[in-house]
């Protein structure tokens, strides 16, 4: 019998189980992806780090700009090749750009005040020296406002938008990315967002502030199967804190949570459910839910608000102060008219005003 | 007589193994499929609260200027941030760099220097936790380095009063020196780019992995702080929290490079340490588990058993190999009814491959697709492994509670150049 099929069969069976061997001993010889995933590190937290970066950038270029450069007006070209555009005394000249829809494909540098038409497209940066009024309809990849910013009525910005001073934005606006304002940043109704954040964010016009209420509040004695967990209560099943109560500690509730009107929370509270403050109600730290956080009108948080689904702010709410500047975070979020938030929302999907 | 007791022997090993075969797809397929979960790591501004950062360190001059370093160009503010490193009776100029460091960073650093007790990373967390004040402890090994925004990442999570523990991820960064090293990244991208996000995801047991992670003082003290006398006080803080009804938080976007042993006999020394801290995990906390406590869901328990048992399964395979060949000298046919070939199937190709499923999807995910070709010599780092694991399984110290700790050091491989 001739051994001859046996080797095949062997010699076959060794190529077979080689055969995923190869790409794996070429990429161990000649490597192709072996250098170290790289870490979030410098752009985390920060919402306006794509502003300030390209502001120093676009500095940096401007500044080897040649003595001879005109005084006026100037077309030039960017080390990236990129056209641009500095506007010092004609300010038509942002009415309409060169391409035949009338979009600009220049950065624009204004350094007098702009106060345009409306219906403009900017498809490059703009950096707004003084002013910058816009009209509304206008559509920009990214603006930075070395001074107030005011967009009008159904903006559209791509990328980013920063102002060093105050940024306020038109109602119908739609804003992808990072929106940030050094001092205040003003949303109108009717507004898109992903991220935003400023010392200040006001939503609609700016109502005169209502009288203050004094709230008489009484202690609220926790139920008796509430469990004292390190430095927190934990309650099973649900909890509703009746109106005008108060307790002082951390709260984890397993089950839904309702707040009653003017009731106060002084700590942090979580919810395994649904959580939500009637109006006028306080909670100090901060509220999280696995669900919904639900906020009732001229309702306080101080902490941050943290939900896995959806948070909803009620009307003159107030999330976090000037001076402790805090955090909204959810897939989903939506801002009543009047409320206020100091510091940062952030939407994995979408924020409404 | 002795063949159905061995039949029966060789059934609970295939149905372990299938039990872990199902869980590794579980995770791989909610990577793939599922809704990512990660609700804290958004938080970029908040009121932030008063951190330790503890450095345990023993002989670790190459590294731990870069440690250092790292730590004093973070984000966090310097008024609410607290750098302690813990020279845990260094021979080598650990101690010396350290001094020199605080002096020049007087209000930024202050490292503690331990000359007794008890030695070992345990030992030095369990005693320097109680000197400093902070409301979180974070906790780093010193070969670590973490980025500018990575403090605020990890403590993020603490806002919610129920986060007793939060673990990041960890990511090679001298993967490109050799074999080992680069089967370690694709070990590590598997572990947790897949297993710690999968069970973050499904509120199952992410573990505190004892580094690029932190624990609340609150809930430390209310555990009764770091115990001295294991091996692995990362996975034992992880159980002792969750049968409390803490929640530990895995977050896989808070990235910190580490350095991983480039040589085989440091990793089995490494895999061994590990196994017999699991192990001993597994003795004082396995019972725990299966009484299903009321303050955790029944998920967490099961997830929480077999992620003490995950050491155990090496040892629990090489039994079955042995059972299946001795079954089949001694004449017995495994191989009768659908069952049983299912299971032989399943214990032959599926408890196997899952585990490099797990890992090809990690490289997916993270868009590493070249470096996935590597993957059949994992095998090869398997069998290693499963040796090391097997042999540290059998070692006293793996079962048997408080015996005397000592510092295993993993070596460092980091140049003075690459330091700069």
């Amino acid at each position: 019998m001739s051994l001859l099929p046996f080797l095949v069969l062997v010699a076959l069976t060794t190529i077979w189980i080689a055969l995923p061997l190869i790409p794996a001993f070429r990429e161990l010889f000649r490597p192709t992806d072996a250098t170290p995933l790289s870490v979030v590190t410098r752009d985390a937290g920060n919402l306006a780090f794509f502003a300030e970066r390209f502001h120093g950038w676009l500095e940096s270029q401007l500044q080897t700009l040649a003595p001879s450069t005109p005084a006026g007006d100037l077309y030039g070209k960017l080390s990236n090749g990129n056209g641009f555009l500095r506007v010092r005394d004609r300010p038509e000249a942002l009415a309409r750009g060169p391409l035949p829809d009338g979009a600009h494909d220049r950065v624009v540098v204004t350094e007098r005040p702009v106060e345009l038409q409306g219906g403009e497209i900017f498809l490059l940066e703009v950096c707004a020296r003084d002013t910058w009024d816009g009209g509304p309809r206008t559509t920009l990849r990214a603006i930075y406002g070395e001074r107030d910013v005011a967009l009008g009525a159904e903006t559209t910005i791509l990328r980013w938008a920063h102002a060093d001073q105050s940024l306020t934005i038109g109602p119908s606006s739609s804003l992808y990315g990072r929106i940030s304002a050094k001092q205040t940043l003003r949303l109108a109704h009717n507004t898109t967002f992903e991220r935003i954040g400023a010392p200040t964010i006001e939503i609609g016009d700016r109502q005169p502030p209502l009288p203050s209420t004094t709230i008489s509040r009484t202690p609220w004695t926790p139920p008796e199967h509430a469990e004292a967990i390190g430095d927190h209560l934990r309650i099973s099943g649900d909890l509703h804190l009746p109106e005008a109560t108060e307790y002082t500690g951390h709260l984890v509730v397993t089950g839904e949570v309702r707040l009653g009107r003017g009731s106060r929370v002084n700590g942090s509270i979580k919810a395994h459910k649904n959580l939500s403050l009637a109006d006028t109600a306080v909670v100090t730290g901060a509220t999280v839910s696995r669900t919904v956080v639900q906020l009732g009108t001229r309702s306080v948080v101080g902490g941050p608000i943290i939900a896995e689904d959806e948070v909803v702010v009620g009307g003159e709410s107030v999330v976090g102060e000037v001076e402790r500047q805090t955090s909204i975070v959810a897939p989903s979020v939506r801002l009543g008219i009047g409320a206020t938030v100091h510091g940062q929302v952030n939407t994995s999907r979408a924020g409404t005003t | 007589m002795i063949v159905t007791i061995l039949a029966i022997g060789l059934s609970v090993v295939v149905a372990i193994l299938l039990i872990y075969t199902i869980r590794h797809y579980i995770f791989t397929l909610n990577r793939l499929i599922g809704r990512h979960r990660q609700p804290y790591v958004d938080i970029g501004v908040a009121d932030w609260p008063l951190v330790t950062v503890l450095i345990p360190a023993h002989n670790e001059e190459q590294v731990i200027e870069g440690m250092l370093d790292a730590l004093l160009a973070a984000d966090y503010p310097t008024d609410r941030l607290q750098i302690v490193p813990i020279n845990d009776r260094s021979s080598d100029a650990t101690g010396a760099i350290l001094d020199r460091y605080a002096a020049e960073h007087p209000r930024r650093i202050t490292p503690y220097h331990r000359t007794d007790g008890m030695p070992g990373k345990a030992a030095a967390l369990a005693d320097a936790s109680q000197r400093f004040a902070g409301d979180i402890h974070l906790v780093f090994d010193a070969d670590y380095l973490p980025g500018k925004g990575l403090l605020k990442q990890l403590v993020a999570p603490f806002f919610d009063p129920e986060v007793g523990a939060v673990m990041g991820r960890v990511v090679p960064h001298n993967l490109n020196r050799n074999l080992l090293t680069r089967l370690l990244d694709l070990e590590r991208s598997g572990g947790y780019q897949v297993d710690q996000q999968a069970r973050m995801n499904l509120r199952l047991v992410p573990q505190y992995g004892g580094t690029v992670g932190g624990v609340r003082r609150s809930a430390l003290e209310a555990v009764g702080g770091w115990r001295a006398d294991c091996l692995a006080e990362d996975t034992d803080m992880t159980f002792r929290l969750v049968l409390q009804g803490w929640e530990v938080v895995y977050q896989n976007r808070s990235e910190c490079y580490e350095e991983v042993p480039e040589q085989w006999p440091t990793r089995i020394r490494q895999v061994m340490r590990w196994t017999k801290g699991h192990n001993q995990s597994l003795v004082r906390y396995g019972g725990a588990l299966l009484r299903f406590p009321r303050r955790m869901p029944v998920s967490r328990a099961i997830d929480g058993l077999l992620l003490l048992g995950v050491f155990a399964v090496g040892p629990i395979l090489l039994f079955g190999w042995v059972l299946a060949l001795t079954l089949y000298f001694l004449g017995a046919s495994l191989l009768e009814g659908p069952i049983a070939v299912l299971s032989v199937a399943a214990f032959g190709t599926l408890g196997n491959f899952a585990a490099f499923f797990e890992v090809a999807t990690a490289t997916r995910l993270d868009g590493t697709t070249r470096r996935v070709r590597l993957l059949p010599f994992l095998a090869f780092g398997f069998l290693v492994n499963l040796l090391a694991v097997s042999r540290a399984t059998a070692s006293p110290i793996s079962w048997i509670q408080g015996s005397p700790m000592r510092w295993d050091k993993t070596e460092r491989y980091r140049s003075e150049e690459a330091n700069q």
